[in-house]
């Protein structure tokens, strides 16, 4: 007699110590297996089933009845090869999977028979070498989907509900458990909620039956884009089926191994748990045949392994026993993966994650699709108007909500079903989907209902002790097995918490209820300690802020991990109506409730006053009112609320409307002049009545106007963001005009422009901000521009210059390969026979590198650099008349001659090192007294929305204004004579933006950091896989100063300053971006006509950026590499760089050469992690973007490279391994010498 | 006062079907172009086959397109599906055409929501 394997009931314990141990081997394909069976027909319909009214032929499940024993050969097999783990041939084997065979009445007797035959087999194996193996129920796919809707017409319509789904799987589960499976695998997932309702199903089944089997889960990533089928990313997926706490998490079939690497790593970062891979042998090919090899297949598992990615690998679709030898050899050669610790943090999810981390201070969840919150919506829903309803969803989303709350309590509604009809819609919708929900209803019957529909972590708001302790359990444990998050009420038996003690009590007893009684993570919780009106004239409610405000000060403190969270709208109930002192009371209100601790609240985003900009006396009005401060505080914000009442417009000094009297063309005039919109379309309409053409209103009182403004702009009588803010009056004019134009088309003529012009960012380049406002100065001097818009071909600019017949050509860029695509450009229009004039503009670009490398390039048309917008008008209106043109191209082309000559002339004077030499004088340290700080942790860190608030008073505001054309330090231009009221005003309407940036979330800012152990090897900065420094993981490269110099100066690479092999050193790199949307609210503004706010969104995006750069820059010195740790400088002082470290970056002066960014972007993986990816020309995609090195040393400073040698090219070339040429071609504005290649062309 | 951008345009990237190799000839300069292939199985209608949606499916390649698009922020203002390698084009256009062909994955939704069939060459 044999010994039989341990009972099924105790598998986990025994797989969690062999998972720790070892690289465990799941199976391969059974479908393959069978289809070497080459069954008919007769086949598969056995004795049992010969006369079945359906063909069966493919249903492959039905063998485990009809053909037991070579079901069981095959598991065995498998086993025999190296599996631990078999799963059951019980892929269809649900009801709603077999009515396709119409043997749904089958599916329990399937599942107890699978996994008979699966622990027969697992018997066999331990039998012959006495290792335990173990059996997984396997619990495919469904063909019905709960979470979306196979009619794209309706999309709101389910083929099936969630609680069919869990009836099906309980039958399914009940047959694997009594079958003697050991765990549950729900496989090949492509719709979410349909496992969610798998759990929902096996949860049940345990609690029944006093036991619990570990459950393995395994999702499907068909896209190519990495999303399931269902349209969740990994990381959403794995917070979606949490609560299951399952064995394992993974993926298996789809496209082979290869395309699963980046999903699997992306889990394996995230999940606190096993992970598991089974990938297909590649792509079905077309006999449906796989075509992978065991060997191959091997290779790639063994990259799995290797870099500590999987607990559990096996193969699925194609792959067979020999596929699993040859993993089992590879697995038994690698540790398994390291679960990782994860904080505990709220982790909800819609399409997308969403993780509450310490530094998101404040969550805002919108509170717009409530139909107890907002009218409009109530009228929507009751009206059935679904499409606007989803409209408001829709705004929410893209003002910054970052969850959405759902209520449907309505009298005359039926919430729960309205509740479904509008989340099932709502999952259709993937701008609104992304995002997780917060199903909000008074009636848990509501709750439920919408919990059954959504595939994602939710929140529920809200449960409470109301009914009493029974109630509240039991609505927590549903919650749970939902795997959503809650919103506890402080609510109990006697009523709502008033108190701060009363709300401290109820909270402490709900914690402790739910956490040790539920087993609810108290991160997932969430308590709303009531938000009661304030200043109702009522002296007991007097306190009702500072008791929410300590109440919330004190739960924060004893119950560990848990958040805060209120409904804002209600503290300010008495001043309905009055919108300007609610917002004011919510501002002030927040900022000390979120000081103490509250982190999420139902607020409207979109109205929120910043505390600062508050006029200070109703700031103190408001600050009396909610902290209790004085007896009187309620009379006296009465008082002061009539003033605001109406509108803040109100207030304050009253504008001098005077010029409204004036006849039209004036008050034109004076909009234009002062680049005001706002009454810009009544005076338009007047001026066409009065005119007898539309034309005659362009030709005459709005370019009278313009010409005003023309003639204030070139006395330096008005500045530029005031002439950008002119011609948004002027589009906006001209729109109005439009239609009546085209109309008027056939008996007026049409409008000639003074000329038109072609301008475009150079290939490989993202920058625009500079060329956007040389296109709206030309355009308001009525010249037609043609905007290529960025990352523009050379090809496309010449043919559509050509088709357009455009009469000069403007590019523009900022870093420095872009100079060598102009010479490219300028060289094409002289080889394609141009011979219009060439424009050259942007940061990097000079005089003197237009004169040395584009001006020769193109002889047969003038070619002159503007780099300012005060002077394009001027140069484009000479180069395009005919009499002034022959005498101004005559001077240009002579003064770039002059130029180029005494060029040449000053570098052959300056005196250059060899590069031996220039390492002799390197810097020098005595590395044997200094220890190198090492940093808090190595490898990468992601930093997501990242609070706009708190980078804002990192901003350096100084390029703002140089962006501008406004030179002067920031805040003293503020004040100077001649530019401040220009600043000034540009100032205000800044701050303006500003302050909608930072309401709205418009931008979410993300970043990603690393440190590395690192050593210099000569002129190289060598990086190591950890710190014992045996595994090289890269290297930068870096470039000396060759120039010579004085005695006592070093000629610097940045190696200097990382120690060499022997001190064990570091170095870090970083990539912040100011976000994806930058590009999306200019777009909108440029619709709008309003190129003004366009630009000045960019510029503020470009700030943040910066900002962004310069406060990881700090955190890195006193947190993560915490080599300052007291480190105490002044904004103004970061400006001044006044710190030790700095954070050099590739394509800048200390390190010239932008192809460097390319190792740094690999170490960091930008792309993938925040979004950030490089041009072909090395630029940063999208443009407010900053990436860099981190460097410790104490005496580390910012450096230019300047001019190298060949010597040193050569050298370089052989130490990146690139050609020389290549790198000629990066480095060519700062070569020395002339590059062979350039000679011969 | 600055305007506030986010009132939403309806907004629909025309997709042009190309039947043959000569219409090609007549695409837009610009347009995203889709090269179709046949595909590799036979298929019952509304089943997925990962290897023939990676080939052929306009809806999954349309709904790559458009998220690598988005993930990269460029325009994606039209799109020319070259379907002239494939025999028979009218799965093709059904698939584009609301409510002729079931969707597989919420991809499929989107993709209706963001294109239109605006020609056919």
């Amino acid at each position: 007699m044999t010994k039989p394997l341990p009972p099924h009931t105790d598998a986990r314990a025994a797989l969690t110590a062999a998972a720790r141990e070892r690289i465990l081997v799941l199976d391969g394909a059974m479908g393959t297996m069978i289809q070497q069976l080459k069954l008919d027909e007769a086949g598969y319909r056995g004795e049992r089933f010969r006369d079945w009214h359906k063909d069966v032929r493919g249903n492959n499940d039905l063998l485990v009845l009809t053909l037991p024993e070579a079901i069981r050969d095959i598991h065995l097999e498998y086993f025999l090869a190296g599996a631990d783990i078999c799963e059951t041939n019980t892929f269809s084997s649900t009801s709603i999977v077999q009515a396709d065979y119409g043997m749904e009445g089958l599916a329990y007797e399937l599942n107890v028979a699978g996994a008979t035959l699966a622990r027969e087999a697992a018997q066999l194996a331990f039998d012959k070498d006495g290792r335990r193996r173990f059996v997984a129920g396997a619990l495919g796919p469904l063909n019905k989907t709960a979470s979306m809707s196979t009619d794209v017409n309706n999309p709101g319509h389910r083929n099936i509900t969630f609680d069919q789904i869990a009836a099906s799987y309980t039958e399914a589960i009940n047959g694997l458990i009594d079958g003697g499976a050991d765990l549950l695998l729900f496989e090949t997932i492509t719709d979410t909620l349909n496992t969610k309702a798998g759990i929902f199903a096996a949860q049940r089944i345990f609690a029944e039956r006093g036991f619990e089997l570990p459950i393995m889960i395994s999702g499907t990533i068909t896209d190519l884009s990495g999303r399931t089928l269902s349209g969740q990313t990994p990381t959403a997926f794995w917070y979606s089926v949490r609560h299951a706490k399952p064995f394992t998490i993974g993926l298996n079939c789809a496209l082979g191994a290869n395309a699963m690497r980046p999903h699997v790593a992306e889990l394996s970062d995230v999940a606190d748990t096993f992970i598991c891979a089974y990938p297909n042998a590649g792509l079905p090919n077309e006999f449906g045949g796989y075509d992978e090899t065991p060997e191959f297949m091997a290779r790639q598992i063994e990259t799995f392994a290797r870099e500590g990615l999987v607990n559990i690998v096996g193969g699925c679709c194609g792959t067979t026993p020999d596929h699993i030898r040859a993993f089992a050899e590879v697995a038994a050669r690698h540790k398994p993966r390291q679960v990782p610790q994860v904080p505990r943090q709220l982790r909800l999810s819609g399409l997308e994650p969403f993780t509450l981390t310490p530094e998101i201070p404040f969550v805002n969840v919108g509170e717009r699709t409530n139909v107890t919150g907002s009218a409009r919506f109530r009228k929507l829903i009751t009206a059935g108007d679904y499409t606007a309803a989803l409209e408001v969803a829709r705004d929410q989303v893209q003002n910054g909500a970052q969850v959405i709350d759902v209520n449907m309590d309505e009298g005359l509604i039926d919430s729960a079903k309205v509740m479904v009809e509008f989340l099932n819609l709502l999952a259709a919708e993937p701008d609104i989907a992304r995002v997780p929900l917060m199903i909000d209803s008074s009636k848990f019957e509501v709750i439920e209902a919408g919990l059954k529909c959504v595939q994602g972590k939710p929140l529920v708001n809200s449960i409470s002790m109301k009914e009493g302790v029974d109630k509240f359990l039991e609505a927590a444990r549903l919650v749970r097995a939902y795997g959503a998050a809650v919103v506890v009420m402080a609510f109990d038996e006697q009523g709502q918490a008033d108190t701060q003690q009363r709300k401290i009590d109820i909270c402490s007893r709900a914690y402790k209820l739910l956490t040790e009684e539920v087993g609810f993570p108290p991160e997932d919780i969430v308590f709303d300690p009531n938000i009661f009106a304030v200043a109702t004239g009522i002296d007991e409610h007097r306190n009702y802020g500072v008791d929410f405000i300590e109440a919330t000060r004190a739960i924060r403190q004893t119950l560990p991990f848990v958040h805060i969270s209120g409904g804002v709208s209600n503290l300010s109930f008495s001043f309905r109506g009055n919108e300007p002192v609610r917002e004011a009371m919510h501002a002030v209100f927040l900022y000390h409730a979120i000081q103490a601790g509250m982190d999420m609240g139902i607020v409207n985003a979109g109205q929120l006053a910043v505390y600062e900009s508050i006029d200070p006396e109703l700031r103190e009005a408001c600050e009396d009112v909610i902290r209790n401060r004085r007896a009187d505080a309620t009379e006296r914000l009465l008082d002061l609320a009539e003033r605001y009442k109406g509108g803040a417009a109100q207030e304050g000094k009253a504008k001098d409307m005077s010029w409204r009297e004036k006849p039209v063309a004036e008050r034109i005039s004076h909009a234009l002049v002062n680049g005001i919109t706002e009454f810009i379309d009544e005076d338009t309409e007047a001026a066409r009545i009065e005119a007898a053409r539309p034309l005659d209103v362009i030709e005459g009182p709005l370019m009278a106007g313009m010409s005003v403004v023309g003639d204030l702009f070139g006395s330096g009588k008005m500045f530029l963001p005031q002439v950008v803010k002119s011609a948004r009056v002027m589009k906006q004019a001209v729109a109005k005009l439009l239609p009546y134009m085209e109309a008027d088309k056939d008996g007026g003529g049409e409008f000639r422009s003074a000329g038109k012009i072609l301008m475009a960012t150079v290939k490989g380049d993202v920058h625009d901000i500079g060329k956007n406002i040389v296109g709206v100065v030309l355009s308001c001097n009525n010249y037609e521009i043609i905007d290529l818009g960025v990352m523009v071909p050379t090809q496309k600019i010449l043919d559509t210059a050509r088709a357009e017949k455009v009469d000069a050509i403007g590019l523009s860029g900022l870093i420095t390969p872009s100079l060598d695509e102009m010479v490219h450009v300028a060289a094409e229009m002289e080889r394609e026979g141009f011979d219009i004039p060439l424009l050259i503009g942007g940061a990097t670009t000079s005089r003197v590198h237009t004169a040395v490398k584009i001006h020769p390039q193109y002889t047969s048309g003038p070619t002159v650099h503007v780099n300012d917008a005060s002077r394009a008008v001027g140069v484009v209106s000479a180069l395009l008349s005919k009499e002034q043109r022959p005498a101004y191209v005559a001077d240009v082309k002579a003064e770039y001659e002059k130029v180029a000559r005494r060029h040449a002339e000053a570098e052959a004077e300056k005196q250059r090192l060899p590069l031996a030499a220039a390492r002799a004088n390197a810097f020098k340290t005595d590395w044997s007294a200094y220890t190198p700080p090492k940093p808090s942790f190595l490898g990468t860190r992601v930093f997501e929305s990242y609070d706009l608030n708190e980078l804002h008073r990192y901003i350096d505001w100084t390029p703002f204004f140089q962006a501008w054309e406004i030179r002067g330090r920031y805040p003293a231009v503020l004040d100077d004579p001649e530019r401040g009221p220009a600043a000034r005003q540009l100032w205000e309407d800044a701050q303006a933006m500003l302050r909608e940036v930072l309401q709205k979330n418009w931008f979410r800012p993300k970043a990603v950091i690393g440190f590395w152990p690192a050593n210099s090897v000569g002129d190289d900065i060598r990086l190591y896989t950890d710190d014992s420094r045996s595994e090289e993981l890269a290297t930068f490269y870096t470039l000396r100063q060759q120039l010579g110099k004085l005695k006592d100066k070093p000629n610097l690479a940045l190696a200097d300053f990382v120690a060499p092999v022997g001190t064990p050193d570091y170095i870090g790199g970083f990539v912040v971006t100011a976000g994806l949307e930058e590009h999306l609210i200019a777009e909108r503004f440029e619709r709008k006509n309003d190129d003004y706010s366009a630009i000045v969104i960019k510029a503020l995006a470009d700030r943040f950026a910066e900002a962004f750069a310069e406060a990881m820059h700090e955190r890195v010195r006193k947190e993560f590499w915490g080599y300052a740790a007291d480190e105490h400088a002044t904004p103004d002082e970061l400006i001044l760089e006044k710190y030790r470290g700095i954070r050099p970056a590739p394509g800048y002066p200390a390190q010239p050469d932008h192809t460097e960014k390319t190792t740094l972007f690999r170490l960091l993986n930008a792309r993938q992690r925040i979004g950030v990816e490089l041009t072909e020309g090395y630029a940063m995609w999208p443009g407010s973007s900053v990436s860099g090195l981190y460097l410790s040393h104490p005496e580390a400073y910012y450096f230019g490279v300047a001019k190298v040698e060949r010597d040193q090219v050569e050298d370089y070339a052989r130490r990146k391994g690139m050609a020389v040429r290549e790198v000629e071609r990066w480095l060519g504005q700062i070569l020395n010498y002339t590059p062979a290649t350039e000679k011969a062309s | 006062m600055i305007a506030t951008p986010y009132d939403r345009t309806a907004s629909s990237i025309p997709v042009t079907v190309v039947t043959s190799p000569a219409g090609l000839g007549a695409v837009e300069p610009g347009a995203r172009v889709l090269h179709l292939e046949p595909a590799l199985h036979e298929h019952q209608p509304g089943s997925e086959c990962v290897a023939c949606a990676a080939r052929g499916d306009v809806r999954a390649l349309l709904f790559d397109l458009l998220q690598r698009a988005r993930s990269e922020q460029r325009p994606l203002l039209s799109v020319v599906v070259d379907a002239s390698a494939i025999k028979d084009s009218k799965p093709i256009i059904d698939r584009l055409e609301t409510g002729t062909v079931p969707a597989f994955g919420l991809r499929d939704h989107t993709v209706l929501r963001s294109f239109h069939l605006a020609r056919v060459i």
